[in-house]
C-alpha cells in the first residue's frame, strides 16, 4: 500500500478520513461506520463492498 | 443497484473493446502525442487516470508529477477501485486528471465531473477523452456497439461538455478531435484512407471520432485592497516640501 496515496484517501461516502488498520487489511471510516477491504495492495473503496461495523467495533479504532 | 452496476460494467467494457479494433488500435497510436504534450509543462504532487483507457495505456508513466495513480473498476490495472461518481479523495488534493470516457460511462456524468472539480487543486489541469456525437454521421456502427444500446448510455457533446466546464469556472485551454475515416472501411482500404486523416483535421475538424478537451480549473485570488488613508504619498502629504530643482542643477550650483 502506497503510503503517499494513503494520506489524501478518505471515505467515498462521507469524505471523512480513514484510519488504516494493518491487521486486517482494511480501511475503516468512523464516520460512515463502514470497513473497507484492501485486496493484493489494492483498496476497494466502494460502498457496496464494505462490511458495516457495529458501535463497539468503530469505538475501537477512535 | 446491482442492475446499474451491471450497466455501467457492460459500458465500460465495450469502451475499452472498442481500443482493441482496428480504429481503436489506430486513434491509441495519436493520442498518445498529444496527451504527451498535454503533460510536459504539468508540475504537481499527485495524478491520476482513469476510465476504459486504462485498461490500454497509462498515460501518466511519462509525466512529471510524483504520486501517480489509476482509479477503476478493473482490477488488473488500477491502483484504487472506486466509482467516478464517489471519488476516495480528498477535496484540492489532485494536480492533474486524466478522465476517459467517464460521461459515457457514468449513470451520472454532472457528479462525475462536479467530484473531479472538488478534487483538483486551483488551477489544477484535467484532460477529457470521449466519443464525440457528430461523427456518428460517419461510423455508425462501431461507436454505436462501442456505446451500447443501453437506455443510460449517451454521448455528450463538446459542447455541451463546455458548457458545463464554464458553469464551474474552468477555463478550456484546448479541443482536439482524432479519427476522421469512416468506419465502413475495412482492412488495406482503411489503411490507405490514411490521408483522410490530414484531410480532416483541415476541412472536418469537429467530425472526428474522439474529443479530446484540455481544460483548466481556474481559480480566482483574493487581492485585498490597501486602505488609502494609510498610505502617505511625499507629493499629498501637507507640509513637505519638494525640491523642484533636479539634482544635477544642485550640484552645479555648489559649485
Amino acid at each position: 500500500m502506497n503510503k503517499k496515496l494513503l494520506t489524501i484517501l478518505v471515505c467515498p461516502v462521507t469524505k471523512g478520513p480513514l484510519i488504516y488498520d494493518k491487521k486486517n487489511h482494511r480501511l475503516i471510516s468512523c464516520s460512515s461506520r463502514l470497513a473497507y477491504f484492501i485486496k493484493d495492495g489494492i483498496p476497494l473503496l466502494q460502498e457496496e463492498e464494505a462490511i458495516e461495523l457495529s458501535s463497539e467495533e468503530v469505538e475501537k479504532y477512535r | 443497484m446491482v442492475d446499474e452496476q451491471h450497466n455501467i460494467k457492460s459500458l465500460y467494457d465495450s469502451c475499452s473493446r472498442w481500443y482493441e479494433t482496428v480504429e481503436g488500435q489506430y486513434i491509441l497510436e495519436q493520442i498518445n502525442p498529444k496527451i504527451k504534450d498535454y503533460l510536459s509543462h504539468t508540475f504537481g504532487y499527485y495524478a491520476y487516470e482513469t476510465g476504459p483507457l486504462v485498461d490500454h495505456q497509462h498515460f501518466l508513466d511519462e509525466s512529471l508529477i510524483g504520486t501517480r495513480f489509476s482509479i477503476g473498476h478493473n482490477m488488473q490495472d488500477t491502483n484504487v477501485h472506486a466509482k467516478p461518481e464517489a471519488l476516495p479523495l480528498a477535496a484540492n488534493s489532485i494536480d492533474l486528471v486524466i478522465a476517459s470516457h467517464i460521461f459515457e460511462c457514468s449513470m451520472q456524468p454532472h457528479q462525475a465531473l462536479r467530484e473531479i472539480d472538488r478534487v483538483l487543486v486551483a488551477d489544477g489541469e484535467c484532460v477529457f477523452i470521449g466519443f464525440n456525437p457528430l461523427s456518428l454521421l460517419f461510423s455508425h456502427r462501431s461507436l454505436r456497439s462501442a456505446v451500447n444500446t443501453s437506455p443510460h448510455s449517451k454521448l455528450y457533446g463538446v459542447r455541451q461538455i463546455q458548457d458545463w466546464l464554464t458553469l464551474l469556472n474552468w477555463k478550456v485551454n484546448k479541443i482536439s478531435y482524432l479519427g476522421f475515416r469512416p468506419a465502413f472501411l475495412k482492412g488495406k482500404l482503411y489503411h490507405r484512407s490514411e490521408i483522410m486523416e490530414n484531410w480532416g483535421q483541415l476541412y472536418w475538424p469537429i467530425l472526428g471520432k474522439l474529443y479530446i478537451i484540455h481544460a483548466k480549473k481556474e481559480s480566482y485570488s483574493q487581492t485585498p485592497i490597501k486602505s488609502q488613508a494609510r498610505t502617505v504619498f511625499p507629493s499629498r502629504a501637507a507640509g513637505v516640501a519638494i525640491n523642484p530643482i533636479p539634482r544635477s542643477q544642485q550640484s552645479r550650483d555648489q559649485k
